[in-house]
């Protein structure tokens, strides 16, 4: 016991940096790899790239379709959050203040299906999907799926934010005259830019990253397929081309990595109120 | 008289377009996470191959899961999975966060933000840097082993049965270890400083400080983080499938992957909706259990 208190606060911060480089190397590895030569990656593992190269970002963009992946989970993102966005931000007011009967109730089902694990229902899912014949558009049944699985937590976030702002305001503004929407786009919605952004970058972690409904509603087709299944596609035809798979990874970092660095509060907001959020 | 009217049409309005505002998102909900749902406890009542019709064998296809090895397999190695990434997501996290907080919040503000990062990447990524990291022949870890003249301890880590499932949890729990060391750090700076001063007078050193003070007041996050821990560790198939797709054999096939393999491979529809019924079952019962364990005691501050 005696013994921890005589580690200096120096050599505790130099323990923890050493687990912070654990932590970070696999990514910053894999960056390096990506820059190098596959006849380099054999011989010069560990160093830096003798020769610091695009060449396997070329080769997966000309022929590995990285480039086609990259815009469809971009098109895919977009469409989603933008939508679910929207559709939560008013469900989630209506649900806050706007006197709903029921709204106990409705916040209840909306915690419990939040929870539910994606295999509860894929696969009527992909049978409704293939026999609508939605497999056949492309990003249709990604967008739609996502969609309907981000809005629960959404709308969840969303109220509990509305529910933070004083009523008195906008009872008053009710009672002035001001209309419901006025209500809404001059007082609730500048107010709000935070919560939605801490809902956006955590919905945008979830749609970059799903595989299994992207599989899964990909299977028969060849168009519109996202980057999380090209990636998986990539693993299968590159397994020993290290450097165009490496490469591959890194392209589905680049976005994570700058909104971290850029809106950091974010997703440390997201994750405590995703926490809270019952 | 004519005011309390005036407020009444209002609520009435505002209860109308309310209505219109929840619509939308109640058609997607319904459609994407609602019907499936219900569907899916009826198509686990039939036999289907997606083709002909349907044929109705009522519990037949849960009779045939507790006859069918595979599928209870699948649900042992969720389970298993499931146990050891989350004790280490919550050891390691709690570690991490204690030594955060000793450290400072200035000092340590950096290494938060690395720390948290990996929880922050997709699953498939993490997946596939550490298939990358666990190859036997180039992957890291066994050239580092090689480094050290431990030859010994240069596995095919995931090529063993027996170890395969230990290296996807321990991934899956050192990814989790962020958000759990970010939660718990987030509850520990809000207790209040008074509290530890009352323990430093007593001369009380970290150690006892964290059992006394910081443990018991806690713990409601604790038992919260705990349950979302394990909820979200069911989750397997983006690392299961990206590191192993269920090898070697099926040594570490986990329940998705499983139900998938009878949906798609198998073509038994009705047989895969009962296998997502049974897990859906198993998660709920867990996340019961632990809420029973999460409202335990709360210590007001």
């Amino acid at each position: 016991m005696s013994t921890r208190r005589k580690v200096g606060p120096a050599l505790l911060v130099a323990f923890l940096g050493v687990i912070a480089v654990v932590y970070l190397y696999p990514v910053v590895f894999t960056i390096l790899t990506s820059l190098k030569a596959t006849s380099e990656f054999h011989v010069n593992l560990w160093g830096l790239p003798k020769a610091w190269m695009l060449d396997n970002y070329v080769n997966a963009f000309t022929t590995g379709r990285l480039g086609d992946y990259f815009g469809n989970s971009v098109f895919i993102a977009a469409v989603s959050l933008v939508l679910t966005t929207v559709l939560g931000t008013f469900a989630g007011y209506a649900l806050s203040r706007m006197h709903l009967r029921w709204t106990a109730v409705i916040v209840g089902i909306l915690f419990v299906l939040q929870i539910l694990p994606a295999e509860s229902m894929i696969i009527p899912l992909y049978l409704m999907a293939s026999k609508s014949g939605l497999t056949q558009i492309p990003y249709a049944p990604l967008v739609t799926v996502y969609i309907g699985w981000m809005l629960s937590g959404t709308i969840l976030i969303l109220r509990n934010f509305f529910q933070s702002i004083s009523t008195e305001i906008l009872e008053s503004a009710r009672i002035d005259g001001s209309s419901e929407i006025d209500t809404m786009f001059r007082i609730i919605f500048p107010l709000s830019g935070g919560a939605v952004a801490t809902c956006t970058v955590f919905n945008f972690g979830f749609v970059w990253g799903e595989l299994m409904w992207a599989r899964i509603a990909t299977l028969t087709t060849q168009r519109g397929i996202p980057l999380s299944v090209g990636l998986i596609n990539f693993q299968g035809q590159y397994m020993t081309d290290w450097g165009q798979l490496t490469a591959a990874i890194c392209m589905v970092l680049l976005p994570m990595i700058l909104l971290y660095v850029f809106l950091q509060k974010y997703f440390v907001r997201g994750l405590t109120s995703g926490a809270l959020k019952g | 008289m004519n005011r309390r009217h005036r407020i009444r049409s209002i609520y009435a309005q505002a209860q109308v377009l309310g209505t219109l505002f929840l619509l939308p998102a109640v058609v997607f909900i319904a459609a994407t996470v609602v019907i499936p749902l219900a569907w899916n406890f009826l198509l686990s009542a039939t036999k289907w191959n997606g083709f002909s019709p349907m044929q109705s064998v009522g519990f037949g296809n849960y009779v045939k899961f507790f006859q069918d090895s595979p599928p209870q397999k699948a649900f042992l190695h969720s389970i298993e999975l499931s146990l050891i990434s989350s004790a280490i997501a919550l050891v390691f996290g709690m570690f991490l966060a204690l030594l955060v907080y000793r450290v400072g919040r200035r000092t340590s503000s950096a290494l938060r933000l690395i720390y948290f990062a990996p929880s922050m990447m997709p699953m498939i990524v993490i997946g596939l840097l550490f298939t990358f990291i666990l190859t036997p022949d180039v992957g890291l870890v066994n050239q580092l082993f090689g480094l050290l003249g431990l030859k010994s301890m240069q596995l095919a880590w995931l090529g063993e049965p027996r170890l395969v499932i230990w290296s996807l949890g321990i991934v899956s729990g050192w990814r989790g270890s962020g958000s759990v060391m970010m939660l718990f750090y987030t509850s520990i700076i809000a207790i209040p400083s008074q509290m530890f001063e009352a323990a430093r007078i007593e001369g009380a050193g970290y150690l006892r400080q964290i059992r006394h003070v910081i443990l018991p007041l806690i713990m409601p996050t604790i038992g919260l983080v705990s349950m979302l821990v394990m909820i979200g560790s069911f989750k397997t198939y983006d690392i299961v499938y990206t590191m192993t797709k269920g090898g070697p054999g099926s040594y570490s096939k986990t329940v998705p992957l499983q139900m998938l393999e009878n949906a798609f491979k198998y073509n038994e529809f009705g047989y895969a909706a009962a296998i997502g019924v049974l897990f859906t079952l198993l998660v709920s019962v867990i996340i019961f259990v632990m809420n029973r364990f999460a409202k335990g005691e709360v210590h007001e501050y």
